[in-house]
């Protein structure tokens, strides 16, 4: 579709319409990305273009979901600069006490090796993190009897404990060991596939679902 | 880079951040758009806990944005 033509000029002014909208789902969805919200937008207008010379149709519905798309992938610097900053407090030891989750010995300060080597290590994990949980999640709406094992695995990784999730499910305690194992058991082995030093798999083995 | 991310203290926070920042067990867009159409309907327990009771920010925002 050539610039400035009409097809372009309609799409410009459902843009025009749209954009209040998209601008305060952003500040709603994604409040720390209130002040890029220009900028998505403008990503999401050519992307628009695009998608209309395409062919597509384009309604509200796309544009939100392109909107959503392009903020989460925003968040990913953020994740890497998040995981970077949990190894650097470390590695200075700044990181609070309660946060320590392995009961090792004190080590000797690290090598500049050593350092280097655990950054690019927690950053791999927070990439690989989302996108793997993303994955399971996409795997269990592929099957509606994989759905429960989903909703399982959140309650159990947002805190609940076994006994409630059973109460509000309406499972049995088994049932709810039982999915939660599942859930675990598919999110380690999809990570030991890809995650070299089994960082990640160190991580979740933390998050163990308990026996009923 | 956007330095207004809260630091990441241990892995619980790792993990909320992930599901909460990322949207890493967020539905998908279809059935999220399924859910609102019939939101009470069985097949849509996993969501109506994300959405209602566990509050996804994401997910409630586009919600109320679609209608």
């Amino acid at each position: 579709m050539p610039a400035g033509s009409p097809e372009n000029a309609l799409l410009a002014a459902a843009f025009r319409v749209y954009q209040p909208r998209l601008k305060a789902f952003i500040g709603r969805a994604f409040p720390a990305l209130s002040d890029e919200a220009d900028d998505i937008l403008q990503d999401v207008w050519e992307e628009a273009l695009l998608a209309a010379a395409a062919g597509q149709d384009l309604g509200s519905g796309w544009f939100f979901q392109r909107v959503r798309w392009r903020a989460l992938e925003r968040k990913r610097p953020a994740e890497r600069w998040a995981f970077a900053q949990l190894s650097g407090g470390r590695a200075s030891g700044t990181v609070p006490e309660s946060s320590s989750s392995d009961s090792s010995p004190a080590s000797p300060a690290p090598g500049p090796s050593t350092e280097l080597a655990e950054a690019e290590r927690r950053h791999r994990q927070g990439l690989l993190l989302s996108d793997v949980l993303q994955e399971f999640t996409r795997w269990c709406e592929e099957k509606p009897r994989r759905l429960v094992i989903k909703e399982v695995y959140e309650r159990s990784i947002r805190g609940q404990q076994p006994a409630q999730i059973a109460a509000a499910t309406g499972l049995s305690p088994q049932e709810v060991y039982d999915y939660a194992s599942q859930a675990r058991k598919w999110v380690l082995e999809r990570l030991r596939r890809s995650d070299v030093d089994c960082s990640v798999f160190l991580t979740l083995q933390r998050i163990k679902p308990q026996q009923p | 880079m956007n330095h207004s991310e809260p630091p990441l203290h241990s892995f619980g926070d790792v993990v909320h951040w992930v599901i909460e920042e990322r949207g890493a067990m967020c539905p998908s867009p279809q059935r999220l758009a399924a859910y609102r159409q019939q939101p009470h309907d069985k097949q849509f327990s996993d969501i109506r806990y994300h959405v209602e009771e566990a509050g996804c920010r994401i997910c409630r925002a586009l919600l109320e944005a679609l209608i």
